[in-house]
Parts: C-alpha cells; sequence; structure tokens
C-alpha cells in the first residue's frame, strides 16, 4: 500500500500542476511514444495474467506448469523493460532531462520510479520461478507466492493508471 | 469458487482488459480532446484498475476489509483527478 500511496500522490501532484500549466502538457504529451506504451500495457497486463495463471497452478499442484507460467509472466516483464529503455534511451538522445520542462520532470519521475518497481518486481518473479522449480510451494503455504504475486499486481495497476494519465488525457 | 472457475474468470477478464486498453488508446489517438474524453479515457482505467484488483489479484474473493484497500485507493485517485482536470 505504500507504494501506491507514493504513486497515488504522484499522479494527483501531476493532474494539480496541470491545470496551471495544459497548454504545456497537451504540447509534450505529443512527443511522447504512445504505441510503444500501448505494447507496454499489453506486456504488463499478459504479465500479471501469466502471474494469476502460475499462482492457481500452483494450487492444483500443476509445478511445472507454474514454473512455465512464471517464465512467460518474466518474459513479458522484460519487453516492458526493452520497450521502456529505448524509450528513455530516446528522451536522452533528446536532450531531454528532468529540468527540461514541468511535465518532463513529472513524466520522467513518475515512469522512472516506475521502472525500478518493474525491475524489483522482475527479481521477485524470478525468486518465484527458482522457489516454484524447486518445489517450495507444494505444501499449503502460498503465502510467499502470493505476496509476490501481488507485488507484480500492484506494479501492473500503476502503470494502467498512469499509460493514460500521462500519455491519453 | 474452485480453482478452475477462477482460472476461467481471469481468462475472460484478461481478454476485456486487453480489449478496453486497445479501445483506451484508440480513443486517445483521436484528435478530439476534449475533457469528456479524458474523463471518459480515464474512468476506463479504473474500471482497468478495479479489474486488477478484483480478478487478479483475487481480492474479489475475499471477505473481510482486505478487499477494499485497493477500491478505496482507486475512488480516492478518480475523484482527486476528476476534481483536479474540471476545476
Amino acid at each position: 500500500m505504500a507504494e501506491l500511496l507514493v504513486f497515488g500522490l504522484f499522479f494527483v501532484s501531476y493532474a494539480v500542476t496541470r491545470i496551471d500549466n495544459i497548454e504545456l502538457f497537451e504540447f509534450y504529451q505529443q512527443n511522447l511514444d504512445r504505441r510503444s506504451a500501448l505494447w507496454n500495457t499489453l506486456a504488463l497486463i499478459t504479465s500479471s495474467y501469466f502471474v494469476v495463471q502460475a499462482v492457481l497452478a500452483v494450487k492444483r499442484l500443476q509445478q511445472r506448469q507454474a514454473f512455465i507460467f512464471m517464465l512467460l509472466a518474466l518474459l513479458m516483464g522484460l519487453v516492458f523493460m526493452i520497450i521502456k529503455t529505448f524509450e528513455f534511451a530516446h528522451h536522452i538522445d533528446q536532450g531531454i532531462t528532468l529540468s527540461t520542462n514541468t511535465f518532463y520532470m513529472f513524466y520522467l519521475s513518475m515512469a522512472f520510479f516506475h521502472y525500478l518497481h518493474v525491475a524489483l518486481g522482475m527479481v521477485i518473479l524470478a525468486v518465484l520461478a527458482n522457489n516454484i522449480r524447486k518445489g517450495c510451494y507444494i505444501n499449503q503455504d502460498h503465502n510467499g507466492l502470493e505476496s509476490g504475486a501481488s507485488y507484480w499486481h500492484m506494479v501492473d495497476l500503476v502503470w494502467i493508471i498512469l499509460f493514460p494519465l500521462v500519455y491519453l488525457m | 469458487m474452485n480453482i478452475k472457475n477462477q482460472a476461467m474468470i481471469t481468462t475472460l477478464g484478461y481478454i476485456v482488459l486487453v480489449g478496453l486498453t486497445v479501445a483506451t488508446y484508440q480513443i486517445g489517438e483521436t484528435q478530439n480532446h476534449s475533457l469528456e474524453i479524458s474523463l471518459l479515457v480515464f474512468a476506463i482505467a479504473i474500471l482497468k484498475g478495479a479489474m486488477i484488483s478484483e480478478q487478479f489479484m483475487q481480492l474479489g474473493f475475499v471477505k473481510g476489509i482486505w478487499r477494499w484497500p485497493i477500491l478505496i485507493w482507486l475512488m480516492l485517485l478518480s475523484s482527486a483527478i476528476y476534481i483536479a482536470f474540471t476545476a
């Protein structure tokens, strides 16, 4: 919940700052790559879906299937990170930084903060995949697995709000 | 609810989420950036967020207070964004 509160403050600050800078925000929004953001959204939603299926497969005692679903979730997370890395690299090539203007200050802060959460989430998914492979969740204790999965869904949830707020609205 | 049904509901939810995401993108790509369009796009995002909470996090299958924190977060966030965009 702490992360959600921090992102919530980011989103509200962005929206409130936008009130006095509507033209600036709308102009620079056009510079963002919406198609990449669409693919990123689909990658994260798909990744979250695979994580749910992995958790359900563990509960059905289908460890091998759960491991494959977790690897697919990791792959989709990797797709997100690759696309986002290219997007950041493009901004850096254009000389865009946090101090370029207020819009980019918010956009880069939120997007990079989220990017770090995706990176941490992928480490968590890798640990979960390894634990599934080793059969750590064969007994009834799935708390660690479900906590890790919830973290990944939270990362997905934040992007689902960030995508329209920054790229489309 | 048994696990097989949960898996099926999640798959249906995933298909709806993908459809809503593509629809949001298409709406956002239109040149008509009116306030109503922006709010519609955000309302769809909030709906998607609720689906993530209820189906992917499986909080919809949980009884008690754990179901509510994320839904309340979404409600507070949507209220604040609505006020900011319509101020």
